[in-house]
C-alpha cells in the first residue's frame, strides 16, 4: 500500500473502530461515524485496504456537520477537510494497529473523494435541503 | 444449488428473493476476475460485522449509484462490470439505499462469468 505521509501517532484513546452510525455500507461499512474512549465523535471514511489490514481517514466530527453530510449540504472531501486529520490503519477485527496525523491535502488523490461528491447519490439529484 | 456449509444458520434469511435482473458491481481488473467477486467472508475480512452480509456482495440496481460509488471511493475499482442476474445464480435482498442490493451467490456459481460486459469510469 501507498506509504502514509503523515506523522506517526499513539491512539490510546482509540482502540477499536466500531461504527456507531453507519452513512454509506458497501461489502460493509464504508463511511460511519464512531467514537473514542471518551465519547467523542469521529467521522471514518474508508480510503484503502489490504487482506489484512484497511484504511480509513478519520476526522473529528459533530452532530451538525453530521446533518449538513447527511442532508447534501457538505460534500464528503469537504467533511473530511477537518483541522485534524488522521489516517487510521484497523485489522481486520476492527481494532486500530496504527495512526497517522496527516495534511488531507497530501495524501494521495485516489484514496479521497472526487470534489464535490456527496454522501449518497440521490443527494446529487436533489436541491439543498434544509 | 446450494450455499456454502460454513455461512451462520438461517444465512440468506428467508426474505432474500431469488436472484433476477440487471446489476453493476465496481471491479478492478477488465475483464473481471474471481477476485473482483470475493465477499468478506471468502477473504476472512471485517470480523465484526454482520456475519450473514459478510456472505453476500453488494451490488447496484442502477449503473449511477456505481459511478457514485466510484467517486466516493476511488480504490474500489475504476471499471463497471454489469451482470444479469437469474434464479440459478443465488439470493438477492435490498440492503441498504437507494438501490443497494447484496446478492448471496450459490456455491456452484462463476460470479466472475456472470458479468461479462465491463466500461472503464473516465
Amino acid at each position: 500500500m501507498w506509504s502514509i505521509p503523515g506523522r506517526p501517532i499513539k491512539f490510546e484513546h482509540l482502540k477499536a473502530l466500531q461504527p456507531l452510525q453507519v452513512l454509506y455500507d458497501f461489502d460493509g461499512p464504508r463511511t460511519f461515524t464512531f467514537l473514542d474512549q471518551e465519547n467523542e465523535l469521529y467521522l471514518a471514511h474508508w480510503c484503502d485496504e489490504e487482506s489484512d489490514r484497511v484504511r480509513y481517514i478519520a476526522v473529528p466530527f459533530s452532530e451538525g456537520l453530521l446533518t449538513r453530510l447527511e442532508h447534501g449540504q457538505m460534500s464528503l472531501r469537504e467533511a473530511l477537510d477537518q483541522p485534524r486529520v488522521w489516517v487510521l490503519e484497523v485489522d481486520q477485527e476492527g481494532q486500530v494497529q496504527s495512526g497517522w496525523r496527516v495534511n488531507l491535502s497530501d495524501l494521495p488523490e485516489d484514496v479521497l473523494p472526487r470534489p464535490g461528491t456527496l454522501l449518497l447519490p440521490s443527494l446529487e439529484n436533489e436541491p439543498l435541503s434544509g | 444449488m446450494n450455499f456454502p456449509d460454513d455461512w451462520p444458520v438461517g444465512c440468506p434469511s428467508q426474505d432474500a428473493e431469488p436472484a433476477q435482473g440487471e446489476v453493476y458491481r465496481l471491479v478492478k481488473t477488465n475483464p473481471p476476475g474471481p477476485q473482483d467477486f470475493k465477499t468478506n467472508h471468502d477473504m476472512g475480512t471485517r470480523k465484526n460485522t454482520d456475519p450473514c452480509l459478510r456472505c453476500g456482495l453488494s451490488v447496484f440496481r442502477q449503473k449511477v449509484d456505481a459511478e457514485h460509488l466510484y467517486r466516493a471511493y476511488p480504490r474500489l475499482g475504476k471499471f463497471i462490470a454489469k451482470g444479469m442476474l437469474k434464479p440459478e445464480h443465488g439470493v438477492t435482498k435490498q440492503t441498504g439505499r437507494p438501490t443497494h442490493t447484496t446478492w448471496w451467490p450459490y456455491e456452484q456459481v462463476d460470479r466472475a462469468a456472470i458479468f461479462p460486459d465491463v466500461e472503464e469510469i473516465i
